[in-house]
């Protein structure tokens, strides 16, 4: 019998032939769908045309990256985009977290039931609608909110030229959107913790707060690190259907609200230059990347077991 | 029934086989007693990996279909070219036989934009017999909706869509998209050959005012547009705070006024979508600015050039001339009496159609979207007693550019020949032109004795010149409508008298060296210009100091430059 070598990737293959096959189809998507279009970032370095497409047009070096420079928000954006996105990771997982916990200590299934898909349902409204939700809500004239405090013999808001409401309305419809899903995740952790860990604390005798902290909150950690380290890889990207449907083309609070997606549709909707958008994206993506190697490497140092990779 | 196919019994198989009952698909028993019981499983693995071969199989397939799909994708242009230079040396050679081969039926296609109306599919139905008998093709006609066909015109060319025709404008990526090569070139030998009606007819203007770097890659319409702003407003509202007449900004002011005042349901003139915010700027604050004032390039980077000096021509900033502050502090005036919303800017339904819903008093219009408005509306409230009244003041129309509308052919398009042969129909034979128009004659509109248009009930399914027909519009065929507005001849005698042009109406700015500032220009046109326009601000000084340094910083100095050194070439050779 010719003795088999048991190391080498062809022998991988064969031994865990079945779990290849079962990743197969997760490979060729990121493969067919992520991999093979990174070729078009040279687009970001060339003069876009019909005849020469993606790779045969003329090359024209940083050129693109221009127009994002010389109009002066350069920074603004970027340090728009960075700190809204931190707010909402801090905001919406602080509140998905909380709401877990409650939602697992409620005691009544169909009261929990309930209370968990009406949170959810947001998730599935798009932000166009909300954005008309919004208009309806703040219009000057006829908004709700207007009419309510007129009908009080209060004097209405203008909120439009308002720079900083904008700041809590965008945070707070974030958090309405994806607290209801993010709590689904976490619900998920904490059921699978194991009960008899409460049970021993229990004759121990520790009151709810002691298992909270010391049990729950422990044992869903790799959780909170995983979609941490998930928003984190998006931290540059603004999401620019809830910027742009939300705060609309606003001229007076855009020093508040304006964010990078938003900011290259504006430049860039009336030129439909290609090159300046890959260039855009472009610029988003090596931040993000920097970011969320850096950050990885922090939680590997802390502690490895939590890092991605 | 074979009792491993039954729910639930899988999990028994092996108790079978060692018991030797288990039956194979034909239903004879595979293990009998004796028989071992290995076997038979070997069969089973056998079996299993059978199936297991096939899933990879056809993963293997998927991957192929996959990867093949996205090298076709990328190799079609090539072919494309390649069918397409057949193409050019076919016409090549058969340009001496006289008339065009017909003889292959085509099937053409054609993007045009707005929104499709109820009878679209009816008018054309009537449009292809006629195509069919005539040149032996027939078109389908696709529409990009108003609402996204600045996010699609491109993408339509950029994915290799095959089709032949494409409404163009200067406004509606001309410029952008022929030097990116998007535009078939169209020749004088092309239309003298295909379009000869269309050849002997076009005015020598249009045809030049469609080069972009020498070549023409549009037909223009063929049609001399004075396309001045109209205030349109409600009569019962005027009789009732007794205003009798709208002769200038300052009784349009008035009447605003007292909407705003004693009408709290309405409001008195819902500016503010994307289109029409600064309507109002350019009705009456173009005559606040010079006395000729023209725009010269893409509205975002706000060049102007005083059209009252013919010979030469200096590019200005419109934002920084005194008369534009002025305006502003009107505007500013007018926003804080509540003329408009104070949510104006993201106000996106357009004033047009928030005045045709009955939310607001008064709209301003250019006088052909007036005409069609008026048309439907007075019908729909004639309580409203609508009234049109000039906007212009006395200033000077300008003749717009032919360029204004157009056609234009896909460069990848295989049907080069016929597709101009289309556009020479539409363009002039008055039965396609009435359809295209008009509609069906009997159903949609109905000709008078003095050969005006008559539009009968199911008009509002068919829109009169609606429907984008525009690009194809020819001075010969163009007709009145009856139950437009009445005093129109009237208004149109006014500005006849007024009307001048300008050569710099036909230089089409090429932007393709200031793209970076061209970009940082737009996004202070549409941030800090669009609020100041509106009168959303709090000092006018301070946020007009900043608008320009912001269009400073954004390098309209180098646009500027750029479109200096441009007009004098362009006016150098005009003369």
């Amino acid at each position: 019998m010719i003795a088999v070598r048991k190391t080498g990737f062809l022998y991988e293959v064969k031994k865990h032939r079945v779990k290849f096959l079962m990743i197969l189809p997760a490979i060729v998507y990121f493969f067919v769908m992520c991999y093979i279009p990174m070729a078009g970032i040279v687009l970001a370095f060339k003069k876009f045309t019909y005849s020469g497409g993606i790779f045969g047009s003329p090359w024209v070096g940083f050129e693109n990256f221009n127009f994002f420079f010389m109009s002066g928000s350069a920074w603004n954006v970027t340090r728009n985009t960075i700190l809204y996105n931190i707010a909402f990771i801090i905001i919406n997982n602080s509140l998905q977290i909380l709401t877990a916990i409650l939602l697992s200590e409620i005691a009544g299934k169909y009261f929990k039931k309930f209370t968990q898909s009406v949170m959810f349902l947001p998730y599935f409204i798009s932000w166009v609608v909300v954005g008309a939700f919004v208009y309806n809500l703040f219009n000057y004239e006829f908004g709700a909110i207007n009419t309510l405090l007129k009908s009080i013999g209060l004097e209405p808001v203008d909120v439009y030229s308002n720079p900083g409401a904008w700041k809590f309305i965008i945070i707070a419809f974030s958090a309405w959107k994806w607290v209801g899903y993010g709590t689904v995740l976490y619900l998920a952790a904490i059921v699978s913790i194991d009960a008899e860990m409460f049970e021993a604390a229990d004759i121990d005798g520790a009151n709810i707060f002691q298992k909270i902290l010391h049990i729950t909150l422990p044992s869903i950690t790799p959780t909170m690190v995983v979609l941490l380290l998930l928003s984190v890889g998006n931290i540059m990207k603004g999401d620019f259907q809830m910027f742009y449907q939300i705060v609309g083309n606003n001229g007076l609070v855009l020093d508040a609200t304006d964010v990078i997606d938003t900011f290259v549709v504006r430049s860039l909707l009336q030129t439909q230059e290609f090159g300046m958008t890959a260039a855009a994206g472009f610029y988003q993506s090596i931040f993000s990347f920097f970011i969320i190697v850096s950050v990885n490497y922090i939680i590997k140092k802390i502690n490895s077991d939590y890092a991605l990779f | 029934m074979l009792l491993k196919d039954k729910p639930g019994c899988s999990g028994l198989l092996d108790r079978f086989i060692q018991k030797g009952t288990f039956l194979n698909e034909k239903g004879i028993p595979l293990a009998q007693k004796g028989v071992s019981p290995i076997i038979i499983k070997e069969e089973f693995k056998m079996r299993k990996m059978a199936k297991r071969l096939s899933i990879l199989v056809a993963l293997v397939f998927l991957l192929v279909a996959v990867f093949a799909g996205c090298g076709g994708k990328t190799e079609q242009p090539a072919e494309e070219k390649k069918a397409d230079t057949q193409q050019t040396a076919k016409t090549e050679e058969k340009k001496d036989d006289g008339k065009p081969d017909t003889s292959k039926e085509v099937k053409l296609k054609m993007y045009l934009l707005g929104d499709k109306a109820k009878d679209f599919d009816a008018v054309y139905g009537e449009v292809n017999k006629l195509l069919k008998q005539d040149i032996n093709a027939t078109v389908d006609v696709s529409f990009m909706s108003w609402s996204d066909y600045q996010q699609k015109y491109p993408l339509v060319f950029a994915s290799g869509e095959e089709f032949d025709l494409i409404y163009t404008a200067n406004w509606c990526f001309y410029n952008g998209q022929a030097v990116k090569g998007a535009f078939k070139e169209i020749t004088q030998d092309m239309i003298a050959k295909y379009a000869p009606k269309t050849a002997a007819s076009m005015y020598k203007e249009a045809w030049e005012q469609a080069k972009v770097n020498g070549k023409v890659y549009m037909l223009p319409m063929n049609y001399k547009e004075l396309n001045p702003y109209v205030y349109m407003v409600r009569g019962d509202l005027m009789e009732k705070y007794g205003i009798s007449d709208i002769k200038n900004a300052e009784d349009f002011g008035k009447y605003l006024d007292a909407v705003a005042k004693n009408e709290k349901q309405l409001i008195p003139c819902d500016i503010g979508s994307d289109q029409d915010f600064d309507a109002l700027f350019w009705s009456y604050g173009q005559g606040l600015v010079k006395e000729k004032m023209d725009a010269v390039g893409a509205r975002q980077t706000l060049m102007g050039y005083d059209a009252s000096d013919k010979a030469s021509a200096k590019v200005f900033p419109i934002t920084q001339t005194p008369e534009f502050a002025n305006f502003v502090k009107l505007a500013k005036d007018w926003k804080d009496k509540g003329y408009w919303s104070k949510s104006a800017l993201v106000n996106k339904t357009n004033v047009q159609n928030s005045f045709i819903n009955g939310k607001s008093a008064s709209a301003i219009l250019n006088v052909n979207t007036a005409n069609g408005t008026y048309i439907t509306t007075s019908k729909a409230h004639p309580e409203w007693k609508l009234k049109v009244f000039d906007a212009m003041e006395g200033k000077g129309v300008i003749l717009r550019p032919f360029i204004q509308n157009g056609m234009a052919i896909n460069a990848g398009s295989k049907n080069v020949e016929r597709s101009l042969m289309l556009l020479d129909l539409f363009k002039n034979d008055e039965r396609y032109s009435d359809l295209t128009t008009y509609g069906i004659k009997g159903k949609h509109y109905d000709v008078t004795a003095d050969g005006k248009i008559k539009p009968l009930a199911d008009t509002a399914n068919y829109p009169v010149d609606g429907n984008c027909n525009w690009g194809w519009r020819e001075d010969k065929l163009f007709k009145q409508v009856e139950g437009g507005i009445p005093n129109y001849a009237e208004l149109r005698a006014n500005w006849e008298k007024v009307a001048y042009t300008h050569p710099l109406q036909f230089f089409n700015f090429d932007d393709s060296k200031v793209k970076n500032e061209f970009a940082a220009c737009s996004n202070v046109f549409n941030s800090n210009y669009k609020a100041l326009v509106m009168g959303f601000t709090n000092d006018v000084e301070s946020d007009l100091k900043k608008l320009n340094d912001k269009y400073k910083q954004a390098g309209i100095e180098k646009v500027m430059a750029e479109a200096q050194v441009q007009v004098d070439a362009f006016l150098k050779g005009a003369k």
